[in-house]
Parts: structure tokens; C-alpha cells; sequence
């Protein structure tokens, strides 16, 4: 009786996310519409941090692919006039596409240096959009990128049409990455971090296997990059930097890499802690980095599951002691 | 022809050659088995061929086909799997997991088939599941299915590293110490099941094992390594009398290891 009434994980899906689809009704904060835009992307950009990782790769190249997207799409609406919507997809196969050729190079080398080529690829990218300025706009950037094109006479421009916009990506993101692991993709994918040789002598291609998930993840990433120069309407290098590929790793190490919704948990929780942060009155955001360093750091020496590795821990033990009171009961009885 | 042959193969590590010009034929169906003191190079052998080393010098070849410079994958989708001598298993894993694992060459399932995961998807992996089950209760882990590998009875570990293998449902088989650590009965009801299984399939099988009661009540046929050097080869009853088979072994001080019916 009581196990029916029980909340299962779906059952709490599903309340979240009908309470993103109705939020924008609830409640014309614009605020709060832009902050929740820029966690799905975060979000999704997370998401496929942790689904590299599961590979038993760190890339810290997210940001770059973002900005492979945002530039892609940008270039190519204003350039060449072409239908955003088509862009928002080119995007997203643009930053698979690089993703594709940099890891069939580097993929073959050991974790730790792929780690380091990543973050050379970063800074890569960077002079390439600072130094090849006739194309990209050098530090400037590019300024003045339309909403995307109206579809069947509705406008997309709006803060709420852009927070849509992100929850139908982060929606798709999660539930690519539920699929994948829920099926065997995942289970090949975490079979190669746990023992590759092992992997490897049952026929799976480690290289193949490990750029397959460097794709999927920047597919997903150039999309979010796309949609952030429509909602800035202005992007440059200095939005795709290092800095915001370790926060990728940052949110998802202190969500946890090991679920699913680590990702999601880790970016709520870092983003909206200045938030709320900030509504203490002479509170200077200068400390934020402190903040989060401190919190990485008790992070990962009291949980290095992550706050929903924690969470998990203390569901089971609470369930364990609820189980012994049970089996007490029942030889008292 | 045989299924595998291995012609002056040979590798070095540093200055040591653990293989040194090796000649095996490894024929269609039978059960061979590899045997020789530590450090004979059986293992290295088993190694070599999966790819997992790249041999100095020599030739294999699979049906008469090149394997040498293919990478450990390539190997396996041509039928060859091995097992490894320590730590064979995705320990943090539940045993099903693992045996999935094995089913990565056959399962059938494409990428995009695991994403839409439809009917036919669906299906397939239900007689996945099945399939999983069924090689699980073949070695009486039926009931350990959902049970983390890292908490298994150690037996049951060398169990699944070999049912894992199967899974894959390999031409050659290659079995590095399968029964290390096993009690005997433990080691007979195992030997059993595996030469069974392999029989009926008609699988090809490699077996390295220092359980010469194993060794020799399982094998066709037999192949001593010393050195990197293949000193004999014949039938169980004839490496039981070979002279230079004895020599090699007593020349090793550990009792354990030697040829007999002892052990
Ligand atoms: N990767 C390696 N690097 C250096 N030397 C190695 C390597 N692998 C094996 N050897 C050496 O090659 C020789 C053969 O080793 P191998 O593991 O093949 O022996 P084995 O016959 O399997 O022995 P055991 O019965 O103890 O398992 C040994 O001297 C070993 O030290
Ligand atoms: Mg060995």
C-alpha cells in the first residue's frame, strides 16, 4: 500500500519537468526565465561532459564546441541568409564533425594527455576566432545576430520564447542520455572506463566507441552554442574560453559523474547558489570563486559521488535501518 | 588447414624472449592445451595472438588469413577470444552486465536501434536478457545474476570471466588458467561444463592451465612451452612420458607444478 504512494524517480521527472513547461505562466520574472535558459544550456552542456566521461575521458574542450556551434550557425544565418532553424541543426553536426576528426587523433593517445589536448583545443579555437578576424570578427565577435526565423507565423525573440527554446533542447539532451543509458551504447561506453582491455578483447572498438561519445556530446553542445547567440544576440571569444570548460567539469564533478542527473543537480545548484547569493544585501560576487572552489573541494573529499552520489547514500542506509526496524518488528511480533 | 597457425613467432621484452620462433597449429574443433613452467611464455603466447602484444617477428594467421598488426578488437570480431589470467572482470558490474558485455559482437543492435529502442529493439534485447540468464545458469550464477561481480565467491569470478567469452561466441577460445584457485570439485564440475559447451558448439579451445589433472583429462592434444621454446607436443598420455616434459618441470623446485597424477 505504502510502496504504490511511494515517489518513483519518473514520477518526480515528470513534476519537474511539467513545472518548467508551466513556469513561464506562473510567473513573469524575466529574470528567473533568463537565469533557467542559461542552466539548460549549462545543463546540456554538462550532460555531455559527463557522457565523455563515461567513457573514462575528460574533455575540457565543451565550451569550444559551443562556440564551434554559436559561430557555425551565426556565420551561416548571416552570411548566407539561410534558415535558422536549418542552422540550429548545422550547429550542432558542425561541432560533431570537429569533435569527429580531433578525437580519431586523440582519442588513441592515454586519458591524461587527452585531458591536455583538450584544453590546448580550447585555446586553439580562441586565436582562431580572436586572429582570423575577417571571418569571426577577432575580439570583437559578432554583433547584432537575429532571433531565429518565425515558424508558421510564430515570432521567437521574446525571453520566453528563448526559455522554451532551451527547455525542448535540454529535454532532448536528457533523454538522449537517458536512452543511451539505459541501452547498450551505455553499457559499452562505461565498460571501456571501467577495464578497456577487457572491452577490447570482447571486440569493442575503443577509438571508435570513445569518439562516438565526444560526438554525441558536441552535437548537443554546438546546438546550445547556436542558441546562445540568438539569445545574446552578440557572441565573441571570450564566451567559449577555458575558464567555462572547467566549470562544465566543475558543475558536473560536484553533481556527480556517476548518475545521470548529476549534470542537472551540479548546474542547479552552483548556478543558483549566486542567485540567491545575491539577494544579501552589500554581497560583493567577487568571492564567488572561493565560494565554488570551497565547495569543489568539500565536494570531492566527503562525496566523491557528488551530491547525488550523497543523496543515493543516504537513501540506501536510510532504507537499510527502515528494512532492520521492519525485520525487528516482525520477531518481536 | 588449420583454423590457427602461429609460424616462428617470436617476441622479446628487453633482452628476454619469451617467445622464441614458436610453431602452433591450433586445429578446427579440438581442445589444446598449452602447458609449461612459470614464465614459459603461455601466457604471452595468448597475448601475441588477441593482439593485446605485438609479436617481433612471425606470422599467424586465422583460416590463412594475416592477423598480426590487427588491433585487439579487429581480432575478436574474427572469432578469437581470450580470457585473462588475473583480474578478467568489470568488477564494479553486476554479473548480467557483464555477460552483456560479451554480447557486444553478436547483440545486433545498431546505435541508432538503441536510441529510438523500438519493438525491434526491444525484442532484441529481451532475448538478450534471456541468453544472459540462460550462459549465467549454465555456471550456476543464475541466482547471482544482479549481484555485484566484486562480491562473487572467487570461484564464481573465474566462472564469469570464461562465461563472458562465450558469450561472444568465439571460433577459438583461449583460456589463460581458468580453474587457478578452484577447489577440485569446483575444477571438475567446471571443466565439464566448459568442454561441453565447446563441444557442442564446436568451438575451438586453448587452454592454459597448470591443473594437469585438468590438462590432461581435457585436452586433445597438448603443447609444452619452456623458455619461449616449444619442447613437446602430442597427446596427453604421450607429454605424461615425455622425458624432456619432466626434465622442464622438475627443474622447477614448486611440487605444485608438476606432471602427474598428483595435484
Ligand atoms: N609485458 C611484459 N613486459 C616484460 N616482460 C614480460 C611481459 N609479459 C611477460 N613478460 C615476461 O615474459 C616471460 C613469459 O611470461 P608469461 O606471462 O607468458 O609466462 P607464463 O608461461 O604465462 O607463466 P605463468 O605460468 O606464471 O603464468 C616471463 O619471463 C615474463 O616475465
Ligand atoms: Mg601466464
Amino acid at each position: 500500500m505504502l510502496k504504490n504512494r511511494r515517489l518513483t524517480p519518473n514520477m518526480v521527472l515528470l513534476v519537474i519537468a511539467i513545472l518548467l513547461i508551466l513556469f513561464p505562466m506562473l510567473s513573469g520574472n524575466k529574470y528567473y526565465l533568463r537565469t533557467i535558459t542559461t542552466l539548460a544550456i549549462a545543463i546540456v552542456l554538462t550532460s555531455g561532459f559527463r557522457l565523455i566521461a563515461l567513457t573514462g575521458q575528460l574533455s575540457i574542450a565543451q565550451a569550444a564546441f559551443m562556440g564551434v556551434g554559436a559561430y557555425c550557425s551565426t556565420l551561416l544565418i548571416m552570411n548566407l541568409g539561410w534558415n535558422s532553424w536549418i542552422c540550429f541543426f548545422l550547429a550542432g553536426f558542425a561541432a560533431a564533425l570537429t569533435a569527429g576528426i580531433v578525437g580519431f587523433i586523440t582519442l588513441r593517445i592515454k586519458e591524461i594527455y587527452f585531458a591536455i589536448a583538450t584544453l590546448a583545443l580550447n585555446e586553439l579555437f580562441r586565436l582562431i576566432w580572436v586572429e582570423w578576424d575577417t571571418l569571426f570578427g577577432g575580439p570583437a565577435g559578432i554583433v547584432n545576430i537575429p532571433s531565429p526565423d518565425p515558424i508558421l507565423g510564430i515570432h521567437f525573440g521574446s525571453v520566453v520564447s528563448f526559455y522554451y527554446i532551451a527547455v525542448l533542447l535540454l529535454f532532448s539532451a536528457t533523454a538522449m542520455m537517458l536512452r543511451i543509458e539505459r541501452s547498450r551504447i551505455g553499457l559499452i561506453f562505461s565498460s571501456i572506463r571501467e577495464f578497456d582491455t577487457l572491452a577490447a578483447s570482447l571486440g569493442v572498438n575503443l577509438i571508435w566507441e570513445k569518439v562516438k561519445a565526444f560526438m554525441i556530446a558536441c552535437f548537443f553542445a554546438g546546438m546550445a552554442g547556436a542558441l546562445y547567440a540568438h539569445l545574446q544576440h552578440f557572441i565573441s571569444p571570450v564566451d567559449f574560453t577555458l575558464m567555462d570548460s572547467v566549470m562544465f567539469l566543475l558543475y558536473g564533478v560536484i553533481g556527480g559523474l556517476e548518475s545521470v542527473w548529476g549534470p542537472a543537480v551540479g548546474c542547479t545548484v552552483m548556478i543558483f547558489i549566486p542567485v540567491g547569493l545575491r539577494l544579501i544585501p552589500n554581497y560583493n560576487p567577487v568571492i564567488e570563486p572561493i565560494i565554488f572552489g570551497g565547495i569543489l573541494i568539500l565536494v570531492m573529499r566527503f562525496c566523491p559521488g557528488g551530491l547525488v552520489g550523497l543523496f543515493q547514500k543516504l537513501v540506501s542506509d536510510l532504507k537499510k535501518t527502515e528494512s532492520q526496524k521492519g525485520e525487528q518488528e516482525h520477531a518481536a511480533a | 588447414m588449420p583454423l590457427l597457425e602461429a609460424e616462428h613467432l617470436s617476441i622479446r621484452f628487453g633482452g628476454l624472449k619469451a617467445l622464441d620462433k614458436l610453431d602452433i597449429q591450433i586445429e578446427e574443433g579440438e581442445i589444446l592445451g598449452l602447458i609449461g613452467p612459470n614464465g614459459a611464455g603461455k601466457s604471452t603466447f595468448i597475448n601475441v595472438v588477441s593482439g593485446f602484444h605485438k609479436p617481433s617477428s612471425g606470422r599467424i594467421t586465422l583460416n590463412g588469413e594475416n592477423i598480426v598488426g590487427l588491433r585487439m578488437d579487429q581480432i575478436a570480431s574474427k572469432g578469437i577470444i581470450r580470457t585473462f589470467q588475473v583480474s578478467n572482470l568489470f568488477m564494479s558490474s553486476s554479473v548480467l552486465r557483464n555477460i552483456q558485455v560479451g554480447f557486444h559482437l553478436q547483440s545486433g543492435i545498431g546505435f541508432w536501434g538503441s536510441i529510438l529502442g523500438n519493438s525491434k529493439t526491444r525484442r532484441q534485447e529481451q532475448v538478450l536478457h534471456e541468453k544472459a540468464l540462460e550462459i549465467s545458469n549454465l555456471f550456476n550464477m543464475g541466482h547471482l545474476s544482479n549481484e555485484m561481480t566484486a562480491n562473487l565467491p572467487h570461484g564464481h569470478q573465474r566462472e564469469l570471466g570464461v562465461a563472458m567469452a562465450l558469450a561472444a561466441e568465439p571460433k577459438l577460445l583461449m583460456l589463460d588458467e581458468p580453474v587457478t584457485g578452484m577447489i577440485a570439485e569446483e575444477t571438475l564440475r567446471f571443466m565439464n561444463t566448459i568442454r561441453a559447451i565447446t563441444k557442442k558448439k564446436g568451438t575451438t579451445t586453448l587452454l592454459i592451465e597448470h591443473d594437469m589433472k585438468a590438462v590432461m583429462g581435457f585436452c586433445d592434444r597438448i603443447v609444452v612451452l619452456n623458455f619461449g621454446k616449444k619442447i613437446a607436443e602430442g597427446t596427453p598420455e604421450k607429454i605424461q612420458k615425455n622425458q624432456d616434459v619432466i626434465k622442464a618441470y622438475l627443474g622447477e623446485k614448486k611440487d605444485a607444478q608438476n606432471p602427474g597424477p598428483a595435484s
